[in-house]
């Protein structure tokens, strides 16, 4: 290398007194330079929470993985009757607890949902070692829950839940609610229903559209502040009120005051 | 997100530039740049609340190299080094920092993962040999081993031309 110009100048190879050498200097003033300036771009913060909802998604549905055995099968049994399958129908005799207006479901949290007309909310029984999940949509009461071997029932699963082969017909859609724990970011920081593209579940329960979404349980009250509902949602052919419905269950989603 | 996270956005905002470009000279390619960043950012938002109470910006930067170096491992990136630089010009040219500037990132990407890793903690974002072996997880000597093969072989490949610094001769 080359010595500097003149005696004040440390040699290159010569540390100054920070340590670092001439070409160290040098080299660092150059990478400032010759590194360009991009531009961010505007969907930046949006593509970030669009490959978090997808992981959290993937996260999800891989807890099913090797545990099919052990799953709550849902099987959707009630057809649509007398219609037109384009057409969404809701049914008209749900069998559980609630119809329309609001549906709490007290294992997820206490967490309320406000539900379109035509859609139905379900609360299904807690499992020791699994996460609590609810259901809502255009027929969840419609639902019979069993349990079944993944020999006597293989089955794509849907938020570690079976979901009958192309069991969503055209119109229809499914939201898997699931309280997670050990989340510890986000700071209070909430996801309405995006699209996340079907997954392989989705699609084979018959699924064209799949949204994920989550919501923070807030902390206090015996709540340790690191839960949240993960939404996802599965959608036949939606019209766009199914979507907008959709999304309008998990904007609606209240938690009691702590 | 109807709710931004509290201080996460402001802090895209605010040091999304600077680690872009710390993701670009990584990658040496703007896509792949902006890619890294977002992976890196969609990792470290759930955890955001537990990280922006320590030093948010040192986590992010190590996860950029952790992240890129998984990416080179797992090599579906299909990085490709530059096989050709620009020829040292005899004559003064009135393009020959921007020439020069761009033999550098050149040949930055041409070093090896760990000894660029290494460039750029060291000279870029000039942390001390310490933090860049934190974050690299190796000793300050492995650091120092690595600046000073890096520093010998950007000199080998980048064309020498008069100091930035003013007097004799430079990179």
């Amino acid at each position: 290398m080359v010595t500097g110009v003149g005696g004040e100048r440390p040699a290159r190879d010569e540390p100054t007194r920070h340590g670092t050498t001439h070409d160290e200097r040098e080299l660092r003033a150059l990478l400032e330079r010759a590194v360009p300036r991009p531009g961010a771009p505007a969907d930046r913060m949006l593509r970030v929470r669009e490959r978090v909802l997808r992981r959290r998604r993937r996260q999800a549905a891989g807890l099913a993985g090797g545990a099919v055995a052990a799953l709550t099968v849902i099987n959707v049994v009630a057809p649509v009757r007398g219609g037109d399958e384009a057409v969404y129908r809701p049914n008209a005799a749900p069998r559980a607890a609630a119809t329309a207006g609001t549906f709490r479901f007290a294992a997820l949290a206490g967490m309320t949902v406000r539900l379109p007309d035509g859609w139905s909310g379900r609360a299904l029984p807690v499992r020791p070692g699994r996460d609590p999940v609810g259901l809502a949509g255009t027929r969840p009461t419609a639902v019979s829950v069993s349990s079944a071997s993944s020999r006597a029932a293989p089955c794509p699963d849907v938020q570690r839940y079976c979901v009958r082969r192309s069991a969503l017909r055209p119109g229809e859609g499914l939201i898997v609610f699931r309280l997670q724990r050990g989340h510890m970011g986000e700071g209070g920081a909430r996801a309405e229903l995006m699209a996340t593209g079907p997954g392989r579940s989705c699609r084979a329960a018959g699924g064209t559209r799949e949204l994920t979404g989550w919501r923070p349980v807030e902390e206090g009250a015996g709540r340790a502040g690191d839960e949240l509902v993960l939404a996802s949602a599965c959608l036949h052919r939606p019209s766009a009120v199914t979507l907008a419905q959709a999304r309008s269950v998990l904007r609606t989603a209240v938690f009691p005051e702590p | 997100m109807s709710a931004a996270t509290p201080g996460f956005e402001e802090f895209v905002a605010a040091r999304g530039p600077r680690l872009l470009r710390v993701a670009w000279l990584l990658t040496g390619d703007a896509h792949l740049a902006e890619d890294l960043l977002q992976t890196v950012l969609a990792k470290v938002w759930p955890k955001w609340r537990r990280i922006a109470a320590d030093n948010p910006e040192a986590y992010v930067r190590r996860a950029l190299v952790n992240t890129h170096a998984s990416w080179w491992r797992r090599r579906w990136r299909g990085e490709v080094p530059h096989d050709e630089l620009p020829d040292v010009t005899a004559a003064p040219d009135p393009f020959e920092s921007v020439d020069l500037e761009q033999s550098l990132a050149a040949a930055v990407r041409r070093l090896p993962g760990r000894q660029r890793a290494v460039v750029v903690l060291r000279y870029f974002e000039d942390l001390s040999v310490e933090d860049t072996a934190e974050v690299l997880g190796c000793t300050a000597g492995t650091v120092k081993s690595q600046a000073s093969k890096a520093l010998r072989t950007l000199q080998s490949l980048v064309p020498r031309t008069e100091s930035v610094e003013g007097g004799g001769r430079g990179w």
